[in-house]
């Protein structure tokens, strides 16, 4: 009776853990912004590319392709997505090609053209007025129903003139109306959403839908594409689920594989997997207690930050073989406790980063990995059987310290030759993005011309009115300044929503309804009378519309351009000029300038990756003050200069080594990658801990090694089954990890004690 | 003095021999080619104006098989026809292109220039339903077009000709409207455009022919 309670004891506690994880996790808000784990901005111009990157207006779009046929088949095809595309829920506008605006925003420029436009006077003079007539002459030379009723209302083309105005400034190359890339393969078409940037729900079930509409349509010879950052947070987050899972079960099914050859003992495997699972309990619990939302990364990265402790128990064991649990516990304590409490500083200090994933991130880890080392000196309260005893083996050692100290000397020295190319500073790879699909992004945007925004001008100011004013000042300025050559056009909010005052000036510009339909009549007696009538009709219906608020756009296809470069922020009102055609931006930039435009020009790419740099100096500091007490704690507890230096020399020269090999596969050092080392170092600091102290003895040598091998094989082995994942992240993450444990392992012997016997 | 039957047979024969030498394909497969350019003066109605709005210009075909129509007047304008699209070019700098999905009348109205400049018309049959009225030295064809995009806008395209020459090709839309244009052959025709009467009909034809197709309204 009393036997079976203590089978059953390991079992019991472990299904307590896992229902207080279940009640921890319905505590916690997750939620899946991309931009959690990006750094906290410091200026305006880092809060600009945080929101760009996070909720910018390119993350509304859905870009598709179509491929696989012939040019006018690809080119019908996209006409009747597009139909079919655009009253879809959700979808706010879907553009394949140069075509008119659809009603409803075609009625509401109809309605503001009259405020839109500048320079009234001189389009009304009479010369102007004849030329635009006769331009609708030439319009009717090719006749048709729309042409009509389009010059009754537009007689003075304005539509046509603030359609190309409000259209992007370059355009991909159009067969048969529609746009295509440049070698006529692929049909492009661009989706604007109203879904909210991350809302996978929402997402999912548009794309869902879009598939569905073209496999309706589709003759089973063409192919859809869809690519932009909706889809790689979809794509993400469902492969991320599907991957993670899969590699789960088979890194979890080779740890347990390795464990049950060591150990063949079922209740011991359960109690190992306790530490694990009291960690976790903590960890969740502490965010769930000390974070307003946890981000659903911190939860994926903090499980494997905790992968350390899968090693406790094995030490445990390793040590208690043939001998009692509390004996083996009371041994390796110091070890233990000693690497426990070393990597312990190390994720305190990435509790206090400024990024709340990552502070999220050292939360989770450094009570998960207290709880875990806790837990394992108390798994021999569990009453649990003593492991078998070892056969016992002479100790083979190799004591090759040199080695150790010349690997450290090159990999440092590597590192230094390859100078900033070391850090990767693209911002984008700090979010779980697949590189194929990020590769269909970018060539789908080169495609469409649509381009990643390089640079922007951006204005702040107080009030709506204000940003609006000092907009058109700028937008004054970069017509002189287009004049002179230094760009081809951009696209400014006051193209939608001009300010008051010139609102006012325009309105007052316009001449009487009568008194225009009879400059008309004069400029062109070809027409007849009465068939402006609809367009003077609108000029009188001027007098009671309202001024122009930013809401005028609601509801329409423009809705969303006008959000995307005006927005409310903490301090006033922002605005975007996107300029385009830039080949000279610090000409640009000077010419500003020296003209005392408020609006300032910046490249994107630059404030990002200053932003990287500055967030990485940032965690290196903290990192290295971590280290420096972590040296300091070890040194106090061991109490003299060789063991301290023979215990921290491994896992510093594995980390050397690993970040050096790293930074040369990987194409630079990524944050995942520092938290890659770090885990590695963690797990390389306990393997030279108890490669040092407890291997005294011949017969705790042997204990040691034999732990250490299994943790070697468990936990390397487990990464590198990570390591497999087309997610860049987890690739990243696992292959880090991987190399940095073996590296650890191999120098912790080459490091550890010099024996007679194995010399 | 022939006898009853006799004068029967040979009206018959006489008949016979008369619709022959009116055979719509005949007529087109022996087409005039009219050179590399062809001069033309089209007519359009539209409720918009007070007199109708004439058009002048030239047709040529491009090297890659487009149909180029430059027009001069009301403004100096390049129109170019592509195997489904149209992209407009006027010396002011404007810029358009379309498909011509959207403008099927004008896919109808390639189709049949191309023929005329490749002296091809012989294969317009492929497109359209042919028939004819009238003689074989003043004759007009009528097409009707066989593809439903294009019925939907265009009734049918007549060609009005004489002997071996094409004069006229008239558009008869499906709402009434029409549009006619005329190519300068060098010779003087009366085939003026009136749109009070069916356009197509000279002044001049007979009786029979007239009552071939109704008279249209225009709006």
């Amino acid at each position: 009776m009393n036997r079976s309670l203590i089978q059953i004891a390991p079992l019991a506690f472990l299904v307590g853990l896992v229902a207080l994880a279940v009640i921890a996790l319905r505590m916690l808000d997750l939620n899946y912004q991309i931009d959690a784990f990006l750094p906290t901005p410091n200026d305006p111009d880092q809060a600009l590319v945080v929101d760009q990157i996070s909720s910018g207006p390119g993350t509304r779009l859905i870009l598709a392709a179509l491929t696989g046929d012939e040019p006018e088949t690809l080119a019908r095809l996209s006409d009747d997505l597009k139909t079919r595309w655009q009253d879809r829920p959700g979808v706010s506008q879907v553009t394949n090609g140069v075509s008119a605006p659809d009603p409803a925003t075609l009625e509401r420029l109809m309605r503001a053209r009259f405020v839109l436009i500048d320079d009234v006077e001189s389009r009304l003079s009479s010369d102007a007025l004849e030329n635009e007539l006769n331009e609708r002459l030439a319009d009717l030379a090719l006749g048709g129903e729309q042409v009509e009723s389009l010059i009754r209302r537009d007689p003075l083309g304005l539509i046509p003139e603030l359609a190309e105005a409000i259209a992007p400034a370059s355009q991909p190359r159009s067969f048969d109306g529609v746009w295509f890339d440049s070698d006529l393969n692929r049909a492009l078409l661009l989706i604007e959403t109203r879904l909210p940037a991350f809302d996978s729900a929402a997402q999912g079930k548009l794309v869902e839908q879009l598939r569905n509409d073209f496999d309706a349509l589709n003759s089973a010879r063409t192919d859809l594409t869809l690519a932009g950052p909706a889809i790689i947070g979809l794509d993400s987050a469902q492969r991320s689920q599907a991957e993670a899972q899969r590699l789960s079960i088979l890194g979890s099914a080779f740890l347990l594989l390795v464990l049950i050859v060591a150990w063949r003992s079922l209740p011991l495997l359960i109690a190992a997997a306790l530490p694990l699972a009291a960690g976790t309990v903590a960890g969740l619990t502490t965010v769930a207690l000390v974070f307003e939302h946890v981000h659903g990364l911190t939860l994926a990265f903090g499980f494997t930050l905790l992968g350390v402790v899968l090693d406790y128990p094995v030490h445990l064991f390793g040590h208690a073989a043939g001998r009692r649990l509390e004996h083996a516990a009371r041994d390796i304590a110091g070890p233990l406790l000693l690497g426990a409490a070393s990597t312990l500083i190390a994720y305190l200090a990435i509790w206090s980063s400024t990024s709340s994933g990552l502070a999220q991130l050292g939360a989770f880890s450094a009570v998960g990995l207290s709880a875990a080392a806790l837990t394992t000196l108390l798994l021999p309260k569990l009453g649990l059987q003593q492991p078998r005893r070892l056969v016992r083996r002479p100790i083979r050692t190799l004591h090759r310290p040199a080695w150790v100290w010349l690997a450290a000397l090159l990999s440092l020295s590597w590192l230094i030759w390859q100078g900033e190319a070391r850090w990767s500073t693209d911002l984008t790879r700090l979010s779980p993005v697949d590189s194929a699909l990020l590769a269909d992004d970018i060539e789908l945007r080169q495609a469409l011309g649509a381009g990643t925004i390089g640079h922007l001008i951006v204005l702040h100011a107080d009030d709506l009115d204000q940003v609006l004013v000092d907009t058109e000042a700028t937008v004054g300025f970069l017509r002189e300044a287009r004049s002179d050559g230094l760009l081809s056009d951009w696209q400014s909010p006051t193209d939608l929503l001009p300010s008051r005052a010139t609102q006012r000036t325009r309105r007052a510009s316009w001449p009487d309804p009568e008194l225009l339909g009879e400059q008309l009549r004069v400029a062109a007696p070809q027409f007849r009378p009465d068939t402006f009538e609809p367009f003077l009709a609108d000029l009188e219906a001027l007098s009671s519309l309202p001024e122009l608020r930013p809401n005028f756009w609601q509801d329409t296809a423009l809705e969303g351009r006008l959000d995307s470069l005006l927005s409310q922020v903490e301090d006033g009102w922002r605005a975007l000029i996107i300029p385009a055609g830039l080949d000279a931006p610090d000409a640009l930039s000077r010419f500003l300038n020296e003209r005392g435009s408020k609006g300032s020009l910046i490249h994107l790419r630059e404030v990002s990756e200053s932003m990287v740099a500055q967030y990485r100096i940032n965690a290196s500091q903290r990192l290295l003050l971590a280290a420096g007490l972590i040296v300091l704690l070890i040194a106090l507890r061991l109490g003299n200069l060789r063991d301290t230096l023979a215990v921290i020399t491994p896992p510093l020269a594995a980390a050397l080594c690993t970040a050096a090999i790293m930074s040369s596969w990987h194409q630079g050092l990524s944050l995942v990658h520092l938290i890659g080392l770090l885990l590695a170092a963690g797990i390389g600091l306990d393997f030279a801990l108890f490669n040092r102290l407890m291997t005294k003895q011949d017969n705790a040598a042997q204990k040691t090694h034999r732990a250490l091998n299994i943790c070697a094989i468990s936990t390397g082995g487990v990464f590198l089954i990570l390591g497999q994942s087309t997610i860049g992240m987890l690739n990243m993450l696992g292959l880090t990890v991987f190399v940095g444990v073996l590296l650890s392992w191999i120098f912790a012997r080459l490091h550890g004690h010099a024996r007679a016997g194995g010399q | 003095m022939m006898s009853g039957p006799l004068l029967l047979l040979s009206l018959l024969l006489n008949l016979n021999a008369q619709s022959e030498a009116f055979d719509p394909a005949f007529i087109l497969a022996n087409l005039e080619q009219q050179g590399e350019q062809i001069q033309f003066t089209e007519t359009r109605i539209s409720g918009l104006l007070s007199e109708p709005l004439i058009v002048r210009g030239s047709l040529r075909r491009s090297d890659n098989g487009d149909l180029i129509r430059e027009t001069t007047s009301p403004s100096q304008e390049t129109q170019t026809l592509g195997s489904n699209f149209v992209e407009l070019r006027r010396s002011s700098g404007y810029r358009r292109r379309f498909s011509l999905d959207r403008a099927p009348e004008l896919a109808a109205l390639r189709t049949i220039l191309l023929a005329l400049l490749d002296g091809q018309m012989h294969t317009l049959s492929d497109d359209f339903s042919v028939s004819g009225i009238g003689s074989s030295v003043d004759w007009q064809i009528s097409l009707a077009p066989r593809r439903d995009l294009i019925a939907e806008r265009l009734d049918k395209i007549v060609l009005l000709g004489q002997t071996t020459r094409l004069n006229a090709l008239v558009l008869h839309f499906e709402d009434g409207s029409e549009v006619k244009t005329q190519f300068d052959t060098g010779l003087e025709t009366d085939t003026e455009f009136n749109p009070g009467i069916d356009a197509g009909i000279d002044a001049e034809s007979d009786a029979e022919i007239t009552t071939e197709s109704p008279p249209s309204t225009t709006p």
